[in-house]
């Protein structure tokens, strides 16, 4: 992967937890320490950054204060359609990747299973873009 | 005086985000991470950190009882509870088992630092946006009844693992009691809360907070 391709990416964490929202930007920034980080509490709250920002990737959680996340990745891409979803959800079961996979969302992380696959996810969908 | 701190979540990122948060103070340090309440009970028992922060929503033991485990065994280390639920009954509920500070969830990060610091110095802590409910109820005097007094501690450990799936045989073997004085709990309970079929009690359960859908 070519780090200077990873300069000025911007991702963006959405999670109504805060404590969440820090342990992924802490490993997001310890993998890949170009990214510029933001937080979202809720979907609208996130499409207010989109709107101002080119935001290359998104780490979606589904159970979400208001609109929930799968409905959340749909209205994303709509906006930002170059943007990459990855859909971070504690349920681990064929319904929720199927759903996510079906709003547009381009990976599925279980959240057990973050310290295995997140960084793997990403770095494969940077790779995939050059 | 580095403050020692013991973390019970059994979500492995809520966990990591509340120990990043925690170990970037000069004085405080995570003992350790656990991701089960009655694991929590023992390590408190043996390692005597100055605070547990302990997720309400566990499987098997929530952090309610085994908070009250806590304070009843180790009443010198502070229990911060942290719990997505912000209505009078549960704050309360927290409180008089012992925990002196109540954190929601969403903002855990963000107070947790400052709950930490006003427990140790020996005072309480709860969420700001609580205060407010906490002391209407204690104004206007609307006691909300907890439906759950009802219960005593074992039944509601019994109810919990049942509202959880666990077999009455699983139960017994976990709590070292009969499979028929399991069953005899789960008559008795349904006979003190007036409801006549499983998923009513299963319910009752979920809305009582005594487990959660996740």
């Amino acid at each position: 992967m070519n780090e200077d391709s990873l300069e000025n990416r911007v991702a963006l964490v959405v999670d109504d937890h805060d404590a969440v929202r820090h342990a992924l930007c802490e490993r997001i920034k310890a993998s890949f320490g170009q990214f510029q980080l933001r937080e979202a509490g809720t979907v609208d709250e996130a499409l207010k950054i989109i709107e101002t920002e080119r935001v290359d990737i998104v780490l979606m959680d589904i159970r979400l204060p208001g609109m929930d996340g799968i409905a959340g990745t749909r209205v994303v891409l709509e906006r930002s359609p170059h943007t990459s979803v990855i859909v971070i959800s504690i349920f681990d079961d064929s319904s929720h990747r199927s759903a996510a996979s079906r709003a547009g969302a381009k990976a599925y992380v279980c959240k057990r299973a973050i310290s295995r696959e997140l960084i793997p996810v990403i770095e494969n969908l940077m790779n995939c873009e050059q | 005086m580095t403050i020692k701190v013991l973390i019970v979540d059994d979500h492995g990122v809520v966990a990591e985000g509340l120990r990043f948060v925690v170990e970037a103070q000069d004085d405080m340090k995570v003992i350790d991470c656990v991701q089960d309440s009655q694991e929590a009970v023992r390590r408190t028992l043996a390692a005597r950190p100055d605070v547990v922060l302990m997720d309400h929503a566990m499987p098997v033991l929530n952090g309610t009882e085994a908070a009250h485990m806590i304070h009843e065994h180790c009443p010198e280390t502070r229990v911060i509870m942290l719990s997505m639920y912000s209505d009078a009954v549960h704050v309360l509920r927290a409180l008089q088992a012992g925990a002196t500070g109540y954190v929601v969830k969403r903002s855990a990060a963000k107070e947790v630092v400052d709950a930490i610091r006003a427990v140790h110095r020996g005072g309480r802590y709860l969420s700001k946006q609580l205060a407010d409910t906490v002391i209407d109820q204690v104004v206007n005097k609307t006691a909300a009844v907890d439906p759950l007094d009802r219960l005593s501690a074992r039944e509601r450990q019994v109810l919990q693992m049942l509202a959880e799936g666990h077999a009455a045989s699983d139960i017994a073997t976990a709590l070292s009691l009969s499979p028929k004085t399991v069953e005899t709990y789960r008559a008795r309970m349904m006979e003190k809360l007036d409801i006549h079929d499983f998923a009513t009690l299963v319910k009752f359960a979920i809305q009582n907070g005594l487990t959660s859908l996740e």
